[in-house]
């Protein structure tokens, strides 16, 4: 029975005592937008860490386009298919924009020593397709004025875009964006939000993590709330927005009736 | 793929006037003393050129690089007097008996990050001379290893050959080792794969995100830099003939790190520039009894407090300003 692109089945992750995240189910259809959203602490980062690999999973299985990818490094992890961008922004600040994006596309090519030291044909091929995905993706995400620019002297949004960039130079089919207008003023936000209604054309499934709610309840197809690491419900924008359980979580019981 | 306009740049019209001149030294100079001046600059620069690959462009400090001169030198000199090899077969061998021990220490070391991963190569860089120095049986100990031999003749068609009882000899023998080291580690810095190094250098956890394994990137850039220091170290062993535990001792680590530093970590000119200058300075001060080693941590201070880029940053910035203006 396979419902989505990614699925999660019983993920638990424990740090010492403390159970960050607690018996999950969950998938991602192909195709779709999909958001997690809760309140600080609920376990969404972590969840990120633990699918991306950058945490072991104490418990359960991540399965991604049929494999089991549980507990992989995260590099591997990133050659299958699913990339990510960090919640504190992150870029290599001291390259330009068009280095950050030539490196994103470096795991689908080989690199080998002797290519370096010789010059040889492959190495010059795979130096030229890497390029020509930074030039794409560069377009793409509407940084080409910047394109020399040192990537730590970029404004916070684009930054950002950076940072969505160069998870899209590795080609990936399955995007996890934490909090990716994080920092960002409102009226860049809007930028950001037709960025990642463009990649969804691209065919290319989207799951973000967001704060800030024009972001999380317009954008996505389905939202998942996550509470003390616990999914607290799962639907549409709509159905979410109206559970009782989801007010609770962010407002209190007080604030439920 | 380069434009004759960009083949002839300034820059490329310098270095190629700089190696022109670099061959041309011993049909002028023929002091014993300047040439021998010359050799060890060039050895000293190969060595910190290879440790500007781990530590400049790759962002781990490996502070167990004199170990891996000393382990090359040592292997070259054991497999020359003990079992009797020719030179040119015991260099390939010390090469690859030294990057086989980088690989047995880079695993479990590269495994840590940061300081740790400088405090650990450092304890192996000091246990590496305390075997040296008390495994006299093997080594000869404290006493060192005497009369290691010139390089034999290389024969040439025609019955001629290449003879290494010249101090020029040696010194284009050197000479052309340093320029293969640098051009081998320019193509690799400026190749995808160096690409790589500079992103770990740049941000681990963001390149492993990227799908690179930052383990295989680092491993890699340690052996090839490991390599290059053993290589280094069989020609200090073939040239001067004698080897005491001192030359794989920290301290030789320390005199590289700080010809990277003061030369500019992470550029091709910076660790040359450092070599070149220091070796100078302190090969002419032999005679003087002077505290060298206090000499180099005040410049290493000062460099790190108002140069950070070191020599090569600095220049870089005054050319900047100047364009600018």
């Amino acid at each position: 029975m396979s419902q989505g692109l990614l699925e999660a089945k019983g993920i638990c992750k424990d740090f010492g005592g403390l159970r960050a995240i607690d018996d999950l189910d969950f998938y991602i259809r192909e195709g779709e937008i999909f958001s997690i959203i809760g309140p600080n602490g609920s376990g969404k980062t972590t969840l990120f860490n633990v699918i991306t690999g950058f945490y072991p999973a104490t418990k359960g299985t991540v399965i991604f386009g049929g494999e089991d990818i549980t507990n992989l490094k995260p590099f591997t992890i990133a050659q299958r298919g699913i990339a990510r961008t960090f919640q504190l922004t992150t870029v290599f600040t001291r390259d330009t924009v068009f280095d950050n994006l030539i490196i994103g596309h470096r795991l689908r090519i080989r690199a080998g020593l002797w290519g370096a030291i010789f010059g040889s044909q492959r190495a010059k091929e795979e130096g030229r397709k890497c390029r020509e995905k930074a030039e794409e993706v560069l377009e793409f995400i509407g940084l080409a004025r910047e394109k020399n620019m040192i990537a730590g002297n970029l404004t916070q949004e684009a930054q950002k875009r950076l940072s969505i960039g160069m998870a899209l130079a590795t080609d990936p089919k399955l995007l996890l964006l934490d909090e990716p207008t994080g920092g960002v003023n409102l009226q860049e936000i809007s930028s950001l939000i037709s960025l990642i209604e463009k990649i969804r054309h691209k065919k290319v499934t989207v799951c973000i993590i967001e704060h800030k709610m024009k972001v999380a309840m317009d954008i996505p197809d389905r939202i998942m709330v996550l509470n003390y690491g616990r999914k607290v419900t799962e639907g549409s924008p709509r159905e979410v927005s109206q559970d009782k359980r989801v007010i609770e979580a962010y407002l209190g019981r007080s604030h439920a009736a | 793929m380069e434009t004759p306009a960009k083949l002839f740049s300034t820059r490329n019209l310098i270095i190629l006037l700089l190696i022109i001149f670099a061959f041309t030294i011993p049909f002028y100079v023929t002091s014993r003393f300047i040439l021998h001046i010359l050799i060890m600059c060039c050895i000293w620069a190969m060595a910190a050129t290879s440790m500007n690959l781990i530590m400049g462009y790759t962002g781990q400090v490996n502070l167990a690089h004199g170990a891996f001169f000393g382990i090359g030198a040592y292997s070259a000199g054991l497999l020359i007097l003990k079992l009797g090899i020719n030179f040119w077969p015991a260099l390939i061998l010390a090469c690859a008996i030294t990057v086989f021990l980088g690989l047995l220490i880079g695993l479990p070391a590269l495994r840590t990050k940061g300081s740790y991963f400088a405090i650990g190569t450092m304890c192996f860089n000091v246990i590496v001379t305390v075997i040296i120095d008390s495994w006299e049986d093997l080594t000869g100990g404290a006493r060192g290893l005497l009369g290691i031999p010139r390089p034999p003749p290389i024969p040439l068609p025609f019955g001629k050959e290449i003879t290494f009882t010249s101090m020029a000899a040696n010194y284009y023998l050197i000479l052309v080792s340093l320029l293969l080291t640098i051009l081998i580690i320019y193509r690799i810095v400026h190749s995808m794969l160096g690409r790589t190094f500079m992103a770990i250098r740049g941000n681990e956890e963001l390149a492993e995100s990227l799908g690179m394994s930052a383990m295989r990137a680092k491993l890699l850039s340690f052996l090839i830099s490991t390599f290059f220091a053993a290589w280094a170290g069989v020609l200090y062993a073939g040239y001067i003939g004698f080897l005491s535990p001192e030359i794989s001792d920290y301290h030789v680590t320390f005199e590289l790190l700080i010809f990277c530093l003061i030369g500019g970590l992470g550029t091709m000119a910076g660790p040359l520039i450092g070599a070149f200058i220091l070796t100078v300075i302190s090969e002419l001060l032999h005679g003087i009894a002077f505290p060298r080693l206090v000499a180099y941590g005040f410049i290493l201070i000062i460099i790190m407090v108002c140069l950070r880029g070191g020599i090569t940053g600095g220049v870089r910035m005054l050319w900047l300003s100047f364009r600018r203006r």
